[in-house]
C-alpha cells in the first residue's frame, strides 16, 4: 500500500530534532487543544457536565418535579425546550437536574473505588509477591464477569437502590484502577529515572512520591475518564431497569424508561432527549480519555516518539 | 498442549465451587431481611414462618461447617461470636450441602416461584439466549474485524475516521437507549411492532424468528464490536509496518493476500483476546436486550429471578455464567496456539 | 381490565400496570365482559367541588345481545404472569392470583353477585332459603366434577362444598373475616343441602367479599383437599372449563367441560359455555401484548389508556370494537392513625390539599371519576352529587388546608415517610400526591418497597405513616367500607383507627337485610366516614378501555367480573 511506505520516508530524520524549549503552560494547552480538537471539545463538555451537575438544579427553568396537568405531552417549543412528559414535567429541567445524580454517582465511585484502586495498584505493582498475586487474581476474576450480571447478583442480595449500585460499580472501579496502575507501576519501576534516583540514595517512599507519581498521573487521568464513563453508563442502565434511583427522581436512565412506557411510541422526543444526554456525556468522557492517551502514549505518535 | 488444556480445565470445578459458595453467602447469609418475614408478613406466627422456611428449604443452616456459639451481626457483617466449647460445628443437613449434592447429580432444585425444575426452565430458555448471543457475536466479529482492517488499510482517510467515530459511539451510546429506540421509532413511523408470542425456532418460522432476533443482535453486536474494531486497527497498523510484511510486499504479493494471510495471522493473539472480551460483553448486553424486547431467554430469567429473590435460579445462573466465562477464556487461550504457531503450551 | 390483583411473586416495577397483574383470565374475560359500545361522556371539570354527573352510562349487556350463539372455536387471550400454582387456597394470601383465575374458570360456586344488579345469581344452588336472618339453607342441583383423578367425574356433593369452605378459612389467616367472624358454621345436611349459620345478620353474605367470592367459594372435590402437592399441580373442579394443559402455570389452555351442569337458578344456560376452549398466551409486557392484539394473535385486549384505545381503533378500524367500563378498583391515600394524623383537622387539611381532578388528568388523561368513600362502581349505593358532605370531600382548597394545619399546630418542619409499592401506578400516584401536599407546605419522603414486602410488612402490619395504593376491584360495597371499621371482631384495620360512629354506621348497614333501607344506611355510613375524616382518603377510579375483534360475540359488560366466567362468549368467524 503506497501510503504506508511513503509514511516511512516521511518520518522526521534524526538531525531535525529540536531541543524542546519551555513554553508557558497556557500556550502548551492551546497547542494541545488545537492539535486535538476532538479532545478539546470533549473536555469542554465534561466541564459543562460538571457545572450542570453542581448547579443544574438552580439553572433549570422549571421545577423538575412540579406537576402540570395542563401541559402533558407537549412537544419541544420555546416554552418547554425539550417538551413535557406525562406529569407535565419540563424535560429540559429534568435533564439538567438528572446530571446531578450522575455526577454525584460518578464522584462517589471515583472517590471510594477508583482512587483506592489506584493506590492498591501502585502498591501491588511495587510490592509484587503474594499481595500482588491476590489482588491481581481478584481483579481478573471480577472483571471477567459481565458487569450487569454482577450488579444483578448484588441487587438480589442487598436489594435495589442507588447504594447497592454504587457499591458494585465502586468495586469494579477499584479493580480496574488497580490493574491499570499496576501495569503502569511495573513499567515505571524499571525506568531509567527510577534506577538513577535510587542510586542517589533516595528512599522508596520518596521515590514513589517525588518521581513515580507525577509520571503516572497521565495514566490516572486516562483511567479516570474511562472509568467515569463506565460508571455513568452503569448508573443509567440500572436506573433504566428500575433498580437504581428512587422513582420520581430525575435521572436520565429512569426518565428514559418511564417515558418509553408512557406514550414513548407516540412522542419519541421524550425518549430521545434523556438518551442523548447520556450518550453525549459518556461520549465526551470516552473521547477525552482517548485524546489523553493519544497525547501521552509514545507508541502511537510514531516510532521515534518525536512530536510533529 | 493436551496437558495444558487439562490443567486449565481442572481449575474449572474449583472456580465453580468458589462462585457457588460466594453466591450462597451473598444470597442467604448476608441479607438482613428474613425471607420468611417478607413472604409471611411480620404478623405470621412462628409456625407459619417455619412452614414457609420448610417449603423453601431455608430451615437448615446455610453451610455444613459453622462457627458455634452465639453470633450476632455487627457492623459490616463482621460477626461477633462468643466461643465456648468446640469452635466449629458440623451439620449433616445444610442448605449448601444439599444444594451441592443435588447439583453434582445435575439437579438444581425447583424455582421458588412456580415450583418448576430449574434445569428444565434453563433448557427451555436456552435456545433463545443462544441464538441472540450467537447472532450478536457474529455481528460483532464480522463488523469488528472487517471495519478494523479497513480502518488500518486506509489510515487517516475518511473511512478511518468514520470507523473510529463509529467505534467510540458504540461504547458510549447505551445499549438500552438504542434498543428502546428500536421499539419506539418503528412504532412511531410505521406502526411496526416486533413479533410476539414467544420463541419460535428459526427452522419453524424463519421470518418470525429473524424479525425478532436480527435487530437486537445487530445493536448488541455493534455495541460489543467497538473494542474489537479499535484493537484490530491498532494491531493491524503495527503489523503492517513490520518487516515481514514489507518483505512480503517486496516479493510482490498483492495487498489483500498480505493482509489476510500474513498480517492477520500474526495479529491474532490480541484479536482473539478481544473476541473473548466481546463475547462476554455480548453475553451481558443480551440481558438488556431480552429485558426490553421480552425475549424469554436466560438473561430475562436471571433478571426476573433477581427481583423476586428466586434463590435457586440465581445460584444456578451464577454458576452457569462463571462456567461460561472460564470456558471462553480457556478457548481463547487455546486458540492462540492454533492461530500462531510460535505459541506453544508445554 | 381494571380488575386488579396483587402480583405477589413478580414485581416488574415498570412494566406491570394494574391491568397486567391478574393475568389473562381477568384481562381477557373482563375485556370481553366490558365491551359494550359505550360512549363515554367527556369529563367535565369540577366547579366548586361539584362532581359532574359524567359516569359512563352502560347499558349492561348480558351476553344475549348478539343473537343465536354458534358453538365452537377457541378464544385467544393474553396472560401477563404464569400462575404460581394450581392450588386456589394456599398458602395464605399468595394464592390470590390463581385463586381468582381458577375461580372464574375451573371451579364452580353456589352463587355469584354481579356488581351492578346486586342480585344474587344462583349457580350450583337451585334454591336458597333464609328461614331466619341467621340461617341460610341452600339446595344444590346435580353437577359432576371433571373427569380427572381422584374425582373421576363423580357427582358434586354438599360435603365437598363444606370441606372447601373450611379449608379456605383455615388457609387464610387474614382477611375474609366473614368466614371467621360472622359465619358460625357450615354443614352438609345431606348430599344436596348446605346449611350456613351466622353469628349475626349479614346483608353481604352472598357477595364476592364473603361466601360468594370466586376465590373462597370454589368447590373442590373432598379427596384432594388434604393433598396440597396434588392441588398445586392440577386444578380439578366442576366449573365450565377444564384445565387441559399448562406449562408451569404459563400458557394455560382451558377446554369446555362437556358435562357442565345445564341449569342455573332462574334462567337456562343450556349449551354454555359455547366456546370449545380458551387459550392463554403468556405475554409479559404491554407493548408485545398490544402488538399481538393488533396482529390478531389474541382476540381481546385491555388498553392501558384511552389514547391507546383510540390509536388502536384508528389503526384497525372496523375490525375491532372498543368499549369502556368503570373500574371497580380505586386509588387511596392511607394515613396511619398516629400523630400528626390523630387530629381531625390535619386529615381534613390533607384531603383539601389533594386535587383529585389533577390526579385524574395526569394519570388517565381525564378518563376517571373521583372516588367517594364507596367507589363509584357501586352505583346503587352512591351518595347524590349534591350531598354536602360529598362535596366537602371532593373540595380542593390549599388556602383552607393551610389554615387548618396552622390551627392544628402542624409542624411543617417534619418530613413524613410515605411508603408505596414499586408498581408503576402506585409509584406514580404517590409522586403526584407528594407534589400536591408540598403545595401546602407538607414535606414527605417517598419510600418505594418491593411489592411483597410492602403488602405483607408495611400495609399488612400497619407499619407505615402514609401509603398510597390501588385497591383491588371489590365486587360489592362491603369491603371498601370495612376498611374504615375496627373492632366488633371485624376486618383488621390497617390504619389503627377506630371511631364509634363509623363502626356503628358500617355495621348497621351490613346488618340491614332490606335493600332499600340498606342503601340508605350505606349512604349514612359514607357520610359518617367523611364527617369524621377517617384516615383513608379515596382518590379516583378510572375508566378502563378494552378492545375485541368483531367476531367475538356474546360479551357481558357492566356486570363487573361476571363476564370472567366467559360462558356466553362465542365466535363468529364466518
Amino acid at each position: 500500500m503506497a501510503t504506508i511506505v511513503e509514511r516511512d520516508r516521511q518520518l522526521a530524520p534524526m538531525d531535525s530534532w529540536e531541543i524542546p524549549r519551555s513554553k508557558p503552560w497556557y500556550q502548551k494547552l492551546a497547542r494541545l487543544a488545537a492539535d486535538n480538537p476532538v479532545g478539546a471539545v470533549s473536555f469542554v463538555i465534561v466541564v459543562l457536565f460538571a457545572v450542570v451537575g453542581v448547579f443544574g438544579a438552580s439553572i433549570a427553568p422549571y421545577n423538575p418535579k412540579e406537576l402540570d396537568a395542563s401541559s402533558q405531552y407537549l412537544g419541544p417549543s420555546s416554552v418547554h425546550l425539550f417538551g413535557t412528559d406525562k406529569f407535565g414535567h419540563d424535560v429540559f429541567s429534568r435533564v439538567l437536574t438528572g446530571a446531578q445524580i450522575d455526577l454525584k454517582f460518578g464522584v462517589i465511585v471515583m472517590l471510594f473505588g477508583f482512587v483506592p484502586g489506584v493506590v492498591l495498584g501502585v502498591i501491588s505493582g511495587y510490592a509484587r509477591g503474594w499481595v500482588d498475586y491476590v489482588i491481581q487474581r481478584s481483579a481478573e476474576a471480577w472483571t471477567a464477569f459481565p458487569p450487569l450480571f454482577l450488579l444483578l447478583t448484588f441487587v438480589s442480595a442487598f436489594g435495589p437502590g442507588l447504594k447497592t449500585v454504587e457499591m458494585v460499580v465502586a468495586i469494579g472501579a477499584l479493580f480496574s484502577g488497580s490493574r491499570l496502575l499496576r501495569a503502569v507501576a511495573l513499567i515505571e519501576k524499571q525506568k531509567e529515572y527510577v534506577i538513577s534516583a535510587r542510586s542517589t540514595g533516595a528512599t522508596e517512599t520518596r521515590l514513589l512520591l517525588r518521581h513515580v507519581v507525577p509520571n503516572i498521573m497521565p495514566f490516572i487521568l486516562v483511567g479516570f475518564s474511562s472509568v467515569f464513563a463506565v460508571a455513568v453508563l452503569l448508573e443509567a442502565t440500572l436506573s433504566f431497569l428500575g433498580l437504581g434511583v428512587a422513582p420520581g427522581t430525575p435521572s436520565w436512565g429512569a426518565d428514559l424508561a418511564f417515558n418509553a412506557d408512557n406514550q414513548g411510541t407516540k412522542y419519541p422526543f421524550l425518549v430521545l432527549f434523556p438518551g442523548l444526554a447520556i450518550s453525549l456525556v459518556v461520549l465526551a468522557f470516552n473521547l477525552l480519555g482517548d485524546t489523553l492517551r493519544d497525547v501521552l502514549d509514545p507508541r502511537l505518535r510514531g516510532s521515534t516518539g518525536a512530536r510533529k | 498442549m493436551l496437558r495444558y488444556t487439562l490443567r486449565r480445565l481442572s481449575f474449572l470445578p474449583i472456580i465453580l465451587l468458589a462462585v457457588s459458595i460466594i453466591t450462597f453467602v451473598l444470597l442467604r447469609v448476608l441479607p438482613t431481611e428474613d425471607f420468611a418475614d417478607v413472604i409471611g408478613g411480620s404478623n405470621a406466627t412462628p409456625e407459619q414462618k417455619d412452614a414457609i422456611r420448610d417449603k423453601y428449604g431455608l430451615r437448615d443452616p446455610v453451610f455444613p461447617v459453622t462457627v458455634s456459639g452465639e453470633c450476632e451481626r455487627v457492623v459490616w457483617y463482621v460477626p461477633k461470636c462468643s466461643l465456648d466449647g468446640p469452635v466449629l460445628a458440623l451439620h449433616p443437613h445444610s442448605q449448601y450441602g444439599s444444594w451441592l449434592i443435588h447439583a453434582l447429580r445435575g439437579d438444581f432444585g425447583t424455582t421458588f416461584n412456580n415450583n418448576a425444575d430449574v434445569r428444565h426452565e434453563f433448557i427451555r430458555r436456552f435456545p433463545a439466549s443462544f441464538e441472540l448471543v450467537f447472532l450478536s457475536l457474529g455481528f460483532s466479529v464480522v463488523f469488528g474485524i472487517s471495519f478494523g482492517i479497513l480502518s488500518a488499510m486506509y489510515r487517516n482517510s475518511p473511512i478511518d475516521y468514520g470507523v473510529r467515530i463509529f467505534a467510540v459511539l458504540g461504547t458510549s451510546i447505551p445499549e438500552f437507549f438504542l434498543l428502546t429506540l428500536l421499539i419506539v421509532i418503528p412504532s412511531y413511523l410505521w406502526n411496526y411492532a416486533q413479533p410476539s408470542g414467544g420463541y419460535i425456532p428459526v427452522y419453524d418460522d424463519p421470518m418470525h424468528n429473524l424479525r425478532l432476533f436480527l435487530p437486537p443482535a445487530l445493536i448488541v453486536g455493534i455495541a460489543g464490536s467497538s473494542g474489537l474494531m479499535r484493537l484490530v486497527r491498532t494491531t493491524m497498523l503495527e503489523v503492517l509496518r513490520s518487516d515481514y510484511v514489507r518483505t512480503a510486499r517486496a516479493k510482490g504479493l498483492r495487498g489483500r493476500t498480505v493482509i489476510l494471510s500474513h498480517a492477520l495471522r500474526n495479529a491474532s493473539t490480541p484479536i482473539l483476546t478481544a473476541i473473548g472480551t466481546a463475547f462476554i460483553a455480548v453475553f451481558g448486553g443480551s440481558l438488556v436486550a431480552e429485558r426490553i424486547l421480552s425475549i424469554q431467554g436466560n438473561g430475562l430469567f436471571f433478571f426476573t429471578s433477581t427481583l423476586s429473590r428466586d434463590l435457586p435460579v440465581i445460584q444456578f445462573l451464577a454458576v452457569y455464567t462463571a462456567a461460561v466465562v472460564v470456558i471462553v477464556n480457556l478457548v481463547v487461550d487455546l486458540s492462540y496456539a492454533w492461530a500462531d504457531p510460535r505459541v506453544t503450551y508445554s | 381490565m381494571g380488575d386488579n390483583g396483587l402480583d405477589l411473586r413478580y414485581w416488574q416495577s415498570r412494566h406491570v400496570t394494574r391491568r397486567r397483574l391478574l393475568g389473562g383470565a381477568v384481562v381477557g374475560g373482563a375485556t370481553v365482559a366490558a365491551i359494550g359500545l359505550v360512549g363515554c361522556k367527556s369529563k367535565k371539570t369540577a366547579v366548586d367541588g361539584v362532581t359532574p354527573a359524567a359516569r359512563p352510562s352502560v347499558a349492561a349487556q348480558d351476553g344475549t345481545q348478539d343473537g343465536q350463539a354458534k358453538p365452537g372455536g377457541i378464544l385467544n387471550v393474553a396472560m401477563a404472569n404464569p400462575l404460581p400454582s394450581m392450588n386456589p387456597f394456599g398458602p395464605s394470601i399468595l394464592s390470590l392470583y390463581q385463586g381468582l383465575f381458577l375461580g372464574f374458570t375451573v371451579f364452580d360456586h353456589m352463587w355469584y353477585v354481579p356488581t351492578d344488579t346486586g342480585v344474587t345469581e344462583l349457580f350450583l344452588a337451585t334454591k336458597v332459603e333464609q328461614p331466619d336472618p341467621l340461617t341460610i339453607i341452600a339446595t344444590i342441583g346435580d353437577a359432576t366434577f371433571h373427569d380427572k383423578a381422584p374425582a373421576n367425574g363423580r357427582p358434586v356433593k354438599a360435603s365437598d362444598i363444606v370441606a372447601s369452605y373450611k379449608l379456605f378459612a383455615k388457609q387464610l389467616p387474614i382477611g375474609f373475616d366473614y368466614l371467621h367472624d360472622v359465619m358460625q358454621d357450615v354443614v352438609a345436611v345431606d348430599d344436596h343441602t348446605v346449611k350456613i349459620t351466622q353469628n349475626r345478620p349479614w346483608a353481604w353474605a352472598f357477595t364476592s367479599s364473603n361466601a360468594g367470592s370466586p376465590w373462597s367459594s370454589s368447590i373442590l372435590p373432598e379427596e384432594i383437599l388434604d393433598k396440597p402437592d396434588a392441588m398445586a399441580k392440577d386444578a380439578i373442579g366442576s366449573g365450565q372449563w377444564v384445565l387441559a394443559s399448562h406449562e408451569n402455570g404459563a400458557n394455560v389452555k382451558l377446554r369446555k367441560f362437556q358435562k357442565f351442569r345445564q341449569f342455573a337458578g332462574t334462567k337456562s344456560i343450556a349449551g354454555q359455555p359455547y366456546l370449545d376452549g380458551i387459550d392463554f398466551k403468556l405475554i409479559a409486557d404491554g407493548a408485545p401484548a398490544l402488538a399481538a392484539f393488533k396482529a390478531g394473535q389474541i382476540d381481546t385486549y385491555g388498553f392501558n389508556s384511552k389514547s391507546e384505545s383510540e390509536d388502536t381503533k384508528s389503526a384497525l378500524g372496523d375490525k375491532i370494537k372498543v368499549g369502556s367500563d368503570l373500574a371497580r378498583d380505586f386509588f387511596c391515600l392511607m394515613l396511619k392513625y398516629e400523630p400528626p394524623f390523630t387530629d381531625d383537622r390535619v386529615r381534613h387539611a390533607f384531603n383539601l390539599l389533594i386535587d383529585r381532578d389533577e390526579i385524574i388528568q395526569l394519570m388517565v388523561e381525564g378518563s376517571g371519576l373521583k372516588c367517594p368513600p364507596l367507589p363509584p362502581a357501586h352505583k346503587k349505593y352512591q351518595l347524590p352529587d349534591n350531598d354536602p358532605d360529598l362535596q366537602e370531600y371532593f373540595r380542593h382548597d390549599v388556602a383552607d388546608a393551610k389554615k387548618l394545619l396552622d390551627a392544628a399546630g402542624f409542624d411543617y418542619n417534619q418530613v413524613i415517610e410515605f411508603k408505596h409499592s414499586v408498581r408503576s401506578s402506585d409509584a406514580q400516584v404517590s409522586q403526584i400526591l407528594q407534589q400536591q401536599l408540598q403545595r401546602g407546605g407538607v414535606q414527605t419522603k417517598l419510600v418505594p418497597e418491593d411489592l411483597v414486602k410492602w403488602f405483607s410488612q408495611s400495609l399488612g402490619t400497619g407499619n407505615f405513616h402514609m401509603t398510597a395504593f390501588d385497591h383491588l376491584a371489590y365486587e360489592d360495597p362491603d369491603l371498601p367500607l370495612r376498611f374504615f371499621m375496627a373492632g366488633g371482631g371485624s376486618q383488621k384495620n390497617f390504619m389503627g383507627y377506630s371511631n364509634d360512629a363509623v363502626n356503628k354506621a358500617v355495621l348497621a348497614a351490613a346488618g340491614e337485610l332490606d335493600e332499600a333501607a340498606r342503601i340508605e344506611k350505606v349512604r349514612q355510613a359514607q357520610k359518617a366516614v367523611i364527617q369524621n375524616w377517617a384516615p383513608m382518603l379515596n382518590l379516583y377510579a378510572q375508566i378502563n378501555y378494552g378492545g375485541r375483534y368483531n367476531y367475538v360475540k356474546g360479551s357481558i359488560s357492566g356486570r363487573g367480573s361476571y363476564g370472567l366466567f366467559n360462558r356466553t362468549t362465542w365466535l363468529d368467524k364466518s
